[in-house]
């Protein structure tokens, strides 16, 4: 019972410390003080990685309290955006965290499950972002129809890049998906309809009945800037992808993911159909890119041709090489940190993809699983019970 | 009754011909030896059986059945099963998820019931690791104890138990072993030589072809032996009948006139 009860004090305290470090953290205007604060959070996660002990303390509690543990971050991360009220651009940041959570997902489908680098992220990304621009301006379709449409036309594009790629291994794939990279931005870029390198402007609110995305949002008693409602609608859909992911994940499908990326030859001849799995990933993976883009073109209320770059995949790539490879939450780790990076120190602008490069080679070589590696299947309670599932290990 | 038949089945990678002409009937539950030198085109066969390879002549008929340009996963699903010579295993997954990969066969889940539909593939995954396990444990309790143990870590005779047990999880009606006991010790062959027994033992309607070049392996368990040089049947017969035949002899050992 008291144990239980400490458990519980443990992993709130963990998860409000890790909050009020990161709204603190968010809060502080110095340049000098965000460094050194930063430095000091990245040093204590070192750390806490390198430490065993604390970590096996730690990661047990949190998944003896699994339910608990998820309702405590969902309740903090409700309540967060009260506390950023007073600058709704730190509101823009957690906004952009979602976002690239969605979308780090979505790629990591590629780069974690089958082992494929995708470059044409930023395609995806862009399709889903352009049919619900232009449906939404012409045809005055409602945003929550165009989000669905923009979700299929990214997997309609993620279906093409498999079939293109169907033969396609390592550096190969890499160099077909830059270029299908390369053709969609030239493609929006020079074409009329989509509005050239103007991109698309005037992209409406969403709306529910009457109510606008566009107003400010008063929940109890307390005026949230109008960010908030936006922030509310990508953490619903963060969330849905993450459920989505792990139920992947732990099934038979991801696992036969996995099999085609350590050996195709051997999947091949265990019966697997290759040409289906690699339309299913391809699918997949583009489906949460083409969600995230009407995300983006109906918050930010604009969208141009070079928003949607190579420069999408290489920072989505950088944050789950940070993180984690194929594994859930070291992608939201690692999306977290780099956005963070990204928007609190504008003072790295000009040099941005210098220090992605720098991030991938860092952990490529020290450390390449991420701080959160990927983890073998643990398929505790999963079984009839026979006697051999309980021989022990 | 006959499983396997292969008619004339051959094929050529340019001018050279790699496999030709080889007839070779498998009867159900039967086990053959498939021998050889080097390069003789014994595991180019496999190939061509399991489609990796299609063949540019002749036919292979399973259960009655004309296999030839079929895709591999085709030919899984038809009921033949494969190892291969240095061990293919899904390297980055635990000794079970090896397994349950060779399962999939009999799964009928796809990814809409991943998502939507979460308890009937809990049902089927706990259905699908209970018999993987008893799979395992058949051969090995240890390896049941590191059922979560990365199989690139695993020493060679583990591997080898793994993808035999991958092989036989889809209950395949022909079994193909492409050198088992390749990179094994005398005693890690002589619990190979077990563990074919205990296959044996296991599946008895499952037909085997195994390629071995450890003699003792074949002389334990294969009752008839087919003999390949330069990719054409020499020689088909008894353990016995080839170790005296001599143009067995000769294609192991070269002919001795002719070099003297």
């Amino acid at each position: 019972m008291y144990k239980k009860l400490s458990e519980y004090i443990t992993v709130g305290i963990v998860v409000s410390l890790i909050f009020f470090l990161f709204v603190t953290f968010l809060q502080v205007e110095k340049v000098d003080f965000r460094i050194s604060y930063f430095l000091i959070f990245f040093i204590l996660l070192i750390l806490f990685v390198r430490n065993e002990k604390a970590k096996g303390f730690l990661s047990n509690s949190f998944k003896e309290n699994a339910g608990f543990l998820y309702l405590v971050i969902i309740i903090f991360l409700v309540l967060l955006p009260f506390p950023l009220r007073k600058n709704p651009y730190l509101i823009h940041i957690c906004i952009m965290i979602g976002l690239y959570t969605i979308m780090a997902l979505g790629l990591n489908v590629y780069l974690g499950s089958f082992g494929m680098v995708n470059f044409c992220f930023g395609a995806y990304f862009g399709i889903g972002a352009y049919t619900s621009a232009l449906l939404a301006t012409n045809l005055h379709l409602s945003f929550w129809i165009t989000l669905i449409l923009a979700g299929i036309g990214g997997l309609l594009g993620g279906i093409l890049v498999s079939l293109v790629t169907l033969k396609n291994k390592g550096f190969y794939y890499v160099l077909v998906t830059f270029a299908f990279q390369q053709v969609f931005h030239l493609m929006v870029n020079n074409m009329e309809w989509t509005g050239g390198p103007d991109g698309v402007v005037k992209i409406p609110f969403p709306r529910i009945g009457s109510y606008s995305f566009g107003q400010s949002l008063n929940l109890f008693g307390v005026t949230l800037p109008f960010h908030a409602n936006f922030y509310y609608l990508i953490l619903f859909l963060a969330i849905l992808t993450i459920l989505i992911i792990i139920r992947i994940n732990a099934s038979k499908t991801a696992l036969i993911w996995n099999a085609i990326r350590d050996d195709e030859i051997a999947a091949n001849c265990q019966g697997i159909n290759i040409f289906w799995k690699k339309m299913e990933v391809g699918a997949v993976g583009a489906f949460f890119g083409g969600l995230a883009g009407p995300l983006y073109g109906h918050y930010v209320g604009y969208i141009s041709p070079e928003v949607f770059t190579w420069e999408v995949s290489a920072v989505l790539l950088s944050m789950i090489i940070l993180g984690g490879i194929n594994n859930i939450t070291g992608a939201i780790v690692g999306v977290t940190i780099l956005t963070v990076l990204i928007e609190k120190f504008q003072l790295f602008s000009n040099y941005r993809t210098l220090v992605f490069g720098l991030i991938i080679l860092f952990f490529l070589i020290f450390k390449p699983g991420g701080f959160i590696p990927e983890r073998v299947r643990d398929y505790k309670g999963l079984s009839f019970g026979t006697n051999i599932s309980k021989e022990p290990l | 009754m006959i499983l396997l038949e292969t008619e004339r089945l051959g094929i050529r990678f340019g001018g050279l011909a790699a496999v030709w002409d080889v007839d070779i009937q498998v009867k159900t539950g039967e086990t053959i030896g498939l021998i050889g030198p080097n390069g003789s085109g014994k595991t180019t066969f496999f190939n061509l059986i399991t489609g990796i390879y299609i063949p540019t002549e002749g036919s292979i008929l399973f259960k009655g059945k004309n296999l030839v340009g079929l895709p591999p996963h085709k030919i899984a699903e038809n009921g033949i099963s494969r190892t291969f010579q240095n061990s293919r295993l899904f390297s980055g997954l635990s000794v079970l998820d090896n397994v349950l990969v060779g399962m999939n066969l009999l799964q009928t889940t796809n990814i809409f019931d991943s998502v939507f539909r979460r308890g009937r593939v809990k049902n089927e995954t706990s259905h699908s690791i209970d018999e993987a396990l008893t799979l395992i444990e058949y051969f090995s309790i240890d390896l049941v104890r590191q059922r979560y143990q990365k199989v690139k870590d695993l020493p060679q005779a583990d591997k080898k138990r793994v993808e035999i047990c991958r092989a036989i999880a889809s209950r395949p009606k022909l079994l193909l072993l492409d050198e088992p006991s390749a990179g094994m010790n005398p005693e890690e062959t002589s619990e190979l030589m077990k563990d074919l027994a205990k296959i044996r033992e296991k599946e008895r309607e499952m037909s085997i072809i195994v390629i071995e070049h450890d003699m003792r392996v074949i002389k334990e368990i294969a009752r008839r032996v087919v003999v390949l040089d330069y990719g054409g049947k020499i020689f088909e017969g008894t353990f016995e009948e080839a170790s005296h035949n001599k143009v067995v002899k000769e294609a192991y050992l070269g002919s001795g006139e002719k070099s003297a």
